[in-house]
């Protein structure tokens, strides 16, 4: 009997790192007649890293039914991660990240220049049988306007996901985040991974559901959302340099905390140009974004809120390229 | 409450009916991943596995499988060797021919009556267009070179003449204990496809201590003196999918029985790509489950391919939680046609 693991074994689920190198010549010259073991001698320790950038146009930004004028968003963000294999089933997760969106403003807008994060990445894989792989991760860190940054602009949000592996085609996955200082403080979201045809994905996992199409090992062209987002500490003058326009000012924005979101809808590819290092290039249209404005919501007093958005319809055009890789 | 008190008696005699045989199964499997075994759960239908874990082979993976089959260890071993996937088509194993232990180019002509299917049509792109200095098939340089003239100088389509000469090449090398001279050139190196089988078979010793005897008596080992070698039991030839792209494979099968045990080693030690060999272990036990005689089957599958290398972390483990997957859907095939 042989085995038919040829199709999905080699999913390379991402991931790659070069022979060059690795080709070792075999010291057993035979199948000799004692049993030599082979010795792990050093912890394998993974390696994967993601670094993107992405402009989107401006669009009309309102406070209620006023218009603000017209917001641009350069977002950039980086990624690295070291998973040290402790045992078969258990992988720590060390790194770090750091995220940055500058947005253009109008003079009159009550928003700010800058929501940028720097923060570390400390968690866990862990295999549950054969079926689960769970992952949790702590991100301490500094989520803020990077202006005046003390004790207050510092957050920890945890993730925690869950894969349950129904069969090889089709994937159930959970993710939950755990962030006190946003004004939704926990947020679960469910996703399916589904190969319902050879060539076609449909990887609705959250923050970016995708319908995907393999053209061959090295390219595949997807079409989906893309949610971007993050809670971020405004500083304790925020208010009073963010007014409405000269000699005006909302002081009562003055260290509050901003939750950002933008969602997008577009299409792109990635191309595996190497087997660990992919491209990724995509574009489409910014329909939503939101700028929440709030006090902290740790102690969960009852504070009114400050929305700033776009209505849906009066968005604007992205353009978004990424490489990652793992070693 | 009114109780049941028949109950426990018989699920107390159903477990008698297996549990003297159990603790020689145990013990039996003591070189295997699995212990405490449950034949009463095995025999209604589980398919128990094991991931191979961390080996010390970068391009390695490998699981454990165990299961019973309601057929007497006779049949099963039969089966073995005379199975062929491709009436199964979730497995996507395009074809599957035994050949005659003398075999001529002849015996390959299933080549030519291959299905028409994008798969196959990637196959035979890959041949059509090779280029040596950018390899996307498996081929030793003087294969390669041999591919590039034949493509020049014919007239007619060269896939099934190229391809016969390719595997009865290969093949003769392999029995006459030639295998360590065979490569694959690479554009970023050359791999040897015996020594893919060794860092496999080696990965796990308790493993290799079990099969060593078997595995001594096949041309694996250099210097076996031809008239000590074992025959195969089956010489095989297939054509299957890996990530839409057809390879073709070729390997050997060797058993070994003694009264308490069968055990059979599928040694598929070349493919045209996308996996650069493969092995796969089967141990059989006859056993007796509430008054019939059935079969213990343990089995390994050990693989080398490109693409393992570059899983590593949570991507590898998940790579071997598919794997137990795809490995269960074959054991399930293969079964559903022994009973």
């Amino acid at each position: 009997m042989k085995q038919s693991i040829r199709n999905t074994l080699l999913i390379a689920i991402l991931g790659s790192l070069l022979l060059t190198g690795l080709r070792a010549d075999d010291s057993k010259d035979e199948i000799a007649p004692t049993v030599a073991a082979p010795i792990e001698e050093s912890t394998p320790v993974a390696q994967e890293f993601t670094m993107e950038g992405s402009y989107t146009g401006k669009s009309m930004t309102k406070q209620g039914s006023a218009d603000l004028g017209g917001v641009a968003n350069i977002n950039s963000h980086f990624n690295y991660v070291a998973s040290p294999q402790i045992s078969d089933g258990f992988l720590l997760r060390l790194g770090i990240d750091s995220e940055r969106n500058s947005f253009s403003l109008p003079s009159a807008a009550p928003l700010p220049n800058t929501l940028q994060s720097v923060n570390a990445v400390i968690g866990a894989d862990l295999a549950l049988g054969d079926k689960i792989l769970l992952r949790a991760e702590l991100h301490p860190g500094i989520y803020s306007d990077f202006v005046n940054i003390n004790g207050n602009d510092f957050d920890m949000p945890v993730q925690i996901g869950a894969s349950y592996l129904w069969s090889k085609d089709f994937q159930i996955i959970l993710g939950v985040q755990i962030d006190l200082k946003s004004d939704l403080p926990i947020i679960g979201l469910p996703g399916v991974r589904w190969q319902f045809a050879d060539k076609w994905v449909l990887s609705a996992i959250p923050p970016r559901p995708q319908l995907q199409y393999e053209v061959n090992n090295s390219l595949t062209l997807y079409t989906g959302a893309e949610l971007l987002g993050g809670t971020y500490q405004l500083n304790d003058a925020f208010g009073t340099n963010h007014g409405h326009g000269p000699g005006t000012n909302n002081t009562q924005l003055n260290n509050n905390v901003c939750d950002f979101t933008e969602i997008r809808v577009g299409a792109g590819f990635t191309w595996k140009f190497t087997p660990n290092l992919s491209l990724d290039v995509s574009g489409g249209y910014v329909p939503y974004r939101l700028f929440d404005i709030h006090s902290s919501r740790i102690g969960f007093e009852n504070q009114s809120e400050f929305e700033l958005h776009n209505n849906i319809g009066n968005g604007a055009p992205y353009g978004e390229v990424g490489i990652r890789g793992s070693f | 409450m009114k109780s049941f008190p028949f109950l426990p008696l018989a699920l107390g005699a159903s477990l008698l009916t297996v549990l003297p045989l159990q603790a020689d199964v145990n013990s039996d499997l003591a070189f295997s991943a699995f212990s405490n075994v449950d034949l009463q759960a095995l025999a209604g239908g589980t398919v128990q596995q094991s991931r191979g874990g961390l080996i010390n082979f970068q391009r390695g993976i490998t699981s454990q499988s165990l299961y019973v089959v309601n057929a007497a260890p006779a049949v099963v071993q039969s089966k073995l060797i005379h199975w062929n996937q491709s009436s199964h088509s979730n497995l996507k194993v395009w074809l599957h021919q035994s050949l005659p232990q003398q075999w001529t180019t002849t015996d390959f002509a299933g080549l030519g009556s291959l299905p028409d299917n994008s798969s196959v049509k990637a196959l035979r792109d890959a041949t059509a267009k090779f280029d040596p200095s950018n390899p996307s098939l498996q081929l030793s340089k003087e294969e390669g070179q041999m591919l590039v003239t034949t493509l020049a100088a014919a007239g007619a389509d060269p896939f099934v003449g190229v391809w016969s000469q390719i595997l009865s090449g290969r093949i003769s090398n392999f029995l006459n204990g030639r295998l360590g001279s065979e490569t694959y050139v690479q554009s970023d190196g050359t791999i040897q496809p015996l020594s893919e089988l060794k860092n496999l078979l080696h990965a796990d010793p308790r493993i290799y201590g079990q099969y060593q005897h078997l595995l001594n008596q096949t041309p694996l080992k250099a210097g076996t003196v031809a008239t000590t070698r074992l025959a195969p039991a089956d010489l095989y030839y297939e054509v299957f999918d890996v990530q839409g792209e057809a390879a073709i494979g070729t390997g050997a099968i060797y058993q070994a029985a003694s009264p308490a045990t069968i055990q059979s080693a599928d040694i598929e030690f070349y493919d045209s790509c996308g996996i650069y060999v493969t092995a796969e272990l089967d141990q059989l036990w006859p056993v007796t489950i509430d008054g019939r005689n059935e079969t213990l089957v343990w089995r390994a599958d050990l693989v080398s391919a490109p693409n393992i290398a570059y899983l590593h972390g949570t991507e590898r483990l998940a790579s071997g939680m598919v794997m137990l997957e795809e490995v269960k859907d074959a054991i399930e095939a293969f079964r559903s046609e022994c009973q």
